[in-house]
């Protein structure tokens, strides 16, 4: 007798819970990537004035999030896309999932920062940019005292044995970070990238299925035996920003090594099939706000696209940025004819 | 049990078909519609593409280790968690309660904190690479064999093994000859279990495995996650699928042999004294700290060592949403798994092919449902009722399987006395053989609750943030830098711990063991 | 006449539903109002299963049940008011001897209460009023079939099935229940069938015996 009442109040219990999920107003439906984080004032605030609700859709890793937008893009699940980067681009709009961007929107400025490449990519007409950033290398500078090793200069450096079996770098073909620097070794070193990759496997490079993996585990920072890591130019400042006890100078600096450094540009989109234009419009533009751009440096950790925006204090602890002008670019177009081809030549020559 | 009545018959089949088609909708239709989406994509390629994974070296590859390192594991678990079981039945020593509770607590863990709890307790040790990935299994899975154990040995008619010693049979004779058969069964489906566990590992492969030790599972995932590459990943996940459903059939076929009920002829339990079966249970906590709870108070230790400052980081909005939801979605998936998987159980009560067929969720890769469900309904994938059936399509099995044991051991006579009664078949359920299966049921809803809690893959679909639960939460703090980020995680694991432990205790009252059996004797 | 086998037809079927020997050909029996009757017969010549098609358990292939010349061959086991008592008590142990003979009069509509103390005035007569509130276990073969008669006399039964009521328990109690269950039987001028292979227990209750044999019945005396 006793053990109806708990199965009875669990129906209850369940019924009620179960109740909290019903919505109404109009919604406009944001496709993101895992990472997408903006604080709440700011979103509720864009409610308000907009008078449309948000519906944050996060479908995982930015690779995964194309591919899903890909499979279901008959149906789409979302109105609007935010955190198709400059990498993946070139793969959206040959699938077709892309929309026009309204004529307002086309064109805006970009900041100084993001050189002739940023302009290239403020001209597009079916996405908005809207932060961007670098992938690099992140060094931990307490074991390179300690061991009293110089920081490697060039990619060559790097390919030595004595650098490659400190370096973990991520799978392209599963992380995001993992195929920007692969792109950037590509695009710098040619052809003979692929023997240059050999050497690193010989040497003893790690490679992580994602960042999470690689720098909470294998980097020396945090327990591992890397003390060399691809990762995030904003990364030391977001180890500053997150220090504990609190920190005047980051544990790690960035190395930007010729031919290892990747601009990475994300942005937003409209989706072919998606309801609410209206909205849409308005988000994007939301998104270009002064507001939103100031705060995504500590949210996000990229810098803002657009031009005049205050740089947040934290960010200066990623040091001086290296000029875009001097790293090797590579068109959204060619990044997405080679993309495939190159993920399966990393695997056939750095893991198997 | 006999069919009754030919009404009665029809009765207890329709109540099978609604949890049938529950996994049909939600795991085998995704799965079809995404091969099918493969089959369109290489219709030239035709028939060829089938025998693929064992023409290319390296898919063969995959596809073997993942056998291998599933054996492996399940043989050590099978070496260490019998005598580990048996011991925690025979004998009582202060704390066993507490002991077989926190069993199950590894299975909790987010595989990313378990694998760095493993890490902290076993890296100094071993390098990532295949021992370390064996070791990361047992952390998961050890306790199964130990609980399957438990419940074998459990089993054992007192009366029986006194007739056997007084027989002649040294305690290691009748051991071998009465204990260890009767505790077989249980034993062979809880390996079973473990087997595919550890056959569709995906993150801990990764992670202490390296990408040289990948599993097809990962394999799997990254074709269709990350290459949209259907076709491989289909074939992939088929071969997968028939070594799975072998395993399946095998635990079918066991979990059907009768276990007779015992009725207050339990082997008393003894307690433990120095030279008297304190070697055995020493022994047997020192395994159980050094694979089970070692890596947890790893996880602990770094938790408390954590700065006031991480915990208020920790303890944040965010966190106290994600155990809302984590606390909602439990209770919701429970509650569903608890009504299908006691259907179901029901059903399967006298059949192999019913009990497999409730298996198919443990060994259909959560990666191709996601996906297929993505084709199948995307319209649909970002309603809270999805992730509830998501939730709840994992527990059905670990609910079914207990239910269905426990219903075949009434005896059909108590349900035909309380027909002639003048129960109708529901009364006679409800008022006869229900009480009786309640105990394995609550024991089912603990694992399941158990799954749940830590469950991350379910988030593979379309996750909102506002869905944020705390496993969830703790990826995403190992999604950025800093250490205030890396000090939450560990704080928010250690929370989840205490959060299950707590839910163990609710749900599993009566522990593994009953009540006659705690009673000590010399 | 009260219960009729009318032309009844059976083969067993095994687990895998293979049909097996003949239980029953065209069979035909009938039993009077008040009387007790024993069904002998060897193991498994199938007079347990007779037992259970009277009891609405099973149907049988072919052939007929009739109660007061109507056909009940396909009427529900919970609808026929025939009490079944087993072998092996069948009594239920998740709840205790009260609640057990108060089962059938809570399926009957009485509230908890009321069913309770019918009970425990059935257990009264049967002497086992100060074990109303023990488990099953405690109890002893033989009470546990007391309990178990006080079950199913409780509802009222217009028929009372026996199937090998005594086998379980050892010669001394089965002799002193045998005389128990006869007396309280006469005394409630009950209908009875009593199913068994031993011919001291149908000497001993039964007015008229038959036997199943071959699948055909033959009246003993």
């Amino acid at each position: 007798m006793q053990q109806l009442k708990p199965f009875q109040q669990l129906l209850v219990c369940a019924t009620l819970l179960f109740m909290g999920s019903v919505s109404a107003a109009a919604e406009l439906r944001v496709v993101t990537h895992a990472s997408f984080d903006l604080p709440k004032p700011l979103i509720e605030r864009f409610e308000q004035e907009s008078g449309v609700s948000l519906r944050v859709v996060k479908a995982g890793d930015t690779g995964e999030m194309v591919n899903k937008l890909i499979l279901s893009k008959g149906s789409p699940i979302g109105d609007v896309v935010y955190g198709i980067d400059n990498s993946l681009l070139g793969r959206a709009r040959s699938a077709g999932i892309l929309d026009a961007l309204p004529a307002s929107l086309r064109g805006l400025p970009v900041a100084e920062g993001m050189g002739a490449e940023g302009i290239a990519l403020s001209g597009a007409q079916d996405w908005l940019p809207i932060d961007w950033g670098y992938v690099t290398l992140n060094a931990d500078k307490a074991w390179f005292a300690k061991h009293s090793m110089d920081l490697p200069k060039t990619l060559d450096d790097l390919a030595k044995a004595e650098y490659a079996k400190l370096l973990v770098v991520q799978n392209p073909a599963t992380s995001s970070p993992g195929m920007a620097f692969l792109l950037a070794t590509a695009s710098a070193k040619g052809e003979s990238v692929w023997d240059w990759w050999a050497q690193l496997r010989q040497g003893g490079v790690k490679v992580a299925n994602s960042w999470s993996d690689a720098y909470y585990k294998d980097f020396s920072l945090n327990g591992g035996d890397r003390p060399l890591v691809v990762s995030y130019a904003s990364s030391p400042a977001a180890e500053v920003f997150y220090s504990d006890p609190k920190k005047v100078e980051s544990p790690t600096a960035n190395v930007f090594l010729p031919g290892g450094v990747f601009l990475q540009v994300e942005g937003v989109a409209r989706l072919k099939g998606g309801q609410q234009p209206e909205a849409a419009a308005q988000f994007m533009r939301f998104m270009r706000s002064v507001e939103v751009q100031q705060a995504l440096q500590t949210t996000m950790w990229m810098w803002p696209v657009q031009p005049d925006v205050a740089m947040d204090p934290v960010m200066s602890h990623a040091g001086k940025l290296p000029p875009v002008a001097a790293q090797a670019a590579m068109g959204v177009d060619d990044i997405a004819a080679s993309a495939e081809a190159w993920r399966r030549r990393f695997a056939q020559v750095v893991l198997r | 049990m006999t069919p009754s009545t030919r009404r009665g018959l029809n009765a207890s089949h329709l109540v099978g078909w609604v949890p049938l088609l529950f996994i049909l909708v939600w795991a085998v239709l995704p799965l079809a519609r995404l091969g099918w989406e493969g089959w369109l994509q290489v219709q030239d390629m035709g028939w060829s593409l089938l025998w693929q994974p064992w023409q290319d070296a390296y898919l063969r590859g995959r596809v073997l280790w993942s056998v291998a390192q599933a054996s492996a594991s399940t043989g050590l678990a099978l070496v260490l968690g019998v005598p580990i079981g048996w011991v925690l039945v025979r004998w009582h020593f202060w704390g066993r309660q507490w002991v077989v509770r926190a069993l199950m607590l590894p299975f909790v863990i987010p595989t990313l904190v378990a694998a760095l709890a493993v890490m902290a307790l076993w890296g100094s040790w071993f390098e990532q690479g295949p021992v370390l990935l064996i070791l990361g299994n047992l952390f998961f899975n050890l306790c199964l064999i130990v609980r399957g154990a438990m419940g074998g040995f459990d089993s054992v008619s007192a009366s029986r093994l006194a007739a056997a010693r007084s027989l002649g049979a040294t305690p290691w004779r009748a051991f071998w000859r009465l204990e260890w058969p009767t505790a077989k069964p249980a034993v062979w489906a809880a390996a079973c279990l473990v087997f595919l566990y550890c056959l569709s590992g995906f993150g801990l492969a990764l992670l202490l495995g390296g990408q040289a030790w990948a599993t097809a599972e990962v394999e799997i995932y990254t074709r269709v996650a990350h290459d949209l590459d259907l076709p491989i990943a289909s074939v992939l996940a088929l071969w997968m699928l028939l070594i799975s459903g072998l395993v399946v059939a095998v635990y079918a076929r066991l979990s059907l042999s009768r276990v007779e009920r015992l009725r207050g002829d339990r082997v008393p339990v003894r307690m433990a004294r120095w030279g008297n079966g304190a070697w055995s249970v020493g022994l047997s906590l020192l395994v159980l700290l050094a694979l089970n709870f070692g890596p947890l108070a790893a996880l602990l230790v770094r938790a408390l060592q954590a700065s006031p400052a991480a915990w208020q980081h920790a303890w944040g909005d965010e966190a106290w949403l994600a155990l809302g939801n984590t606390l909602r979605f439990t209770v919701l998936g429970v509650s569903l798994a608890a009504v299908l998987g006691a259907m179901h159980g029901w059903a399967a009560r006298a059949s192999g092919w019913w009990r497999a067929m409730g298996m198919a969720p443990l060994v259909t890769s959560p990666v191709m449902i996601a996906f297929g469900l993505l084709l199948l309904w995307p319209q649909w994938l970002d309603q809270l009722w999805v992730l509830v059936c998501a939730y709840a399509l994992l527990a059905i099995p670990l609910v079914a399987a207990p239910v269905a044991q426990a219903v075949q051991q009434v005896s059909p006579r108590w349900v035909d006395a309380a027909r002639t009664l003048g129960a109708t078949p529901w009364r006679a359920f409800w008022r006869v053989v229900w009480p009786q299966v309640i105990p394995s049921w609550r024991r089912g809803l603990a694992f399941a609750a158990a799954t749940m809690v830590g469950e991350f893959a379910v988030t593979l679909l379309l996750s909102r943030p506002e869905w944020l639960t705390l496993s969830t939460y703790i990826y995403q703090l190992l999604g950025r830098p800093g250490a205030l980020n890396a000090q939450a995680a560990w704080v928010m694991s250690a929370s989840l711990m205490a959060l299950s432990l707590l839910v163990f205790t609710l749900l599993d009252v009566r522990s593994n063991t009953k009540p006659e059996s705690d009673a000590r004797s010399k | 006449m009260m219960l009729e086998l009318r032309g009844v037809t059976h083969r067993w079927s095994d687990t895998a539903g293979q049909a097996q020997g003949w239980i029953a050909k065209d069979l035909n029996w009938q039993v009077s109002r008040g009387e007790t009757v024993a069904l002998l017969g060897s193991s498994g010549s199938g007079k347990s299963t007779l037992l259970r098609m009277i009891a609405g358990l099973e149907q049988p292939q072919q052939g007929d049940v009739l109660w007061a010349d109507e056909v009940i061959t396909h009427l529900a086991p919970e609808r026929r008011q025939f009490a079944l008592m087993f072998q092996d008590f069948a009594l239920f142990s998740h709840l205790s001897v009260q609640d057990n003979v108060a089962f059938g009069l809570r399926e009957q509509g009485l509230g908890k209460a009321a069913a309770r103390r019918q009970a425990v005035e059935a257990l009264t007569s049967m002497g086992l009023a100060n074990r109303a509130d023990a488990s099953v276990w405690s109890l002893s073969g033989g009470e546990q079939q007391r309990v178990a008669l006080a079950r199913a006399w409780v509802t009222r039964p217009k028929l009372l099935l026996l199937d090998e009521p005594f086998s379980a328990l050892d010669a001394d109690r089965r002799a002193q229940l045998r005389d128990e269950f006869k007396t309280w039987i006469r005394a409630h001028d009950m209908t009875c069938i009593l199913v068994t292979h031993d011919e001291a227990d149908a000497r001993a209750m039964a007015e008229r015996a038959w036997r199943l044999q071959d699948a055909r019945i033959s009246q003993l005396w």
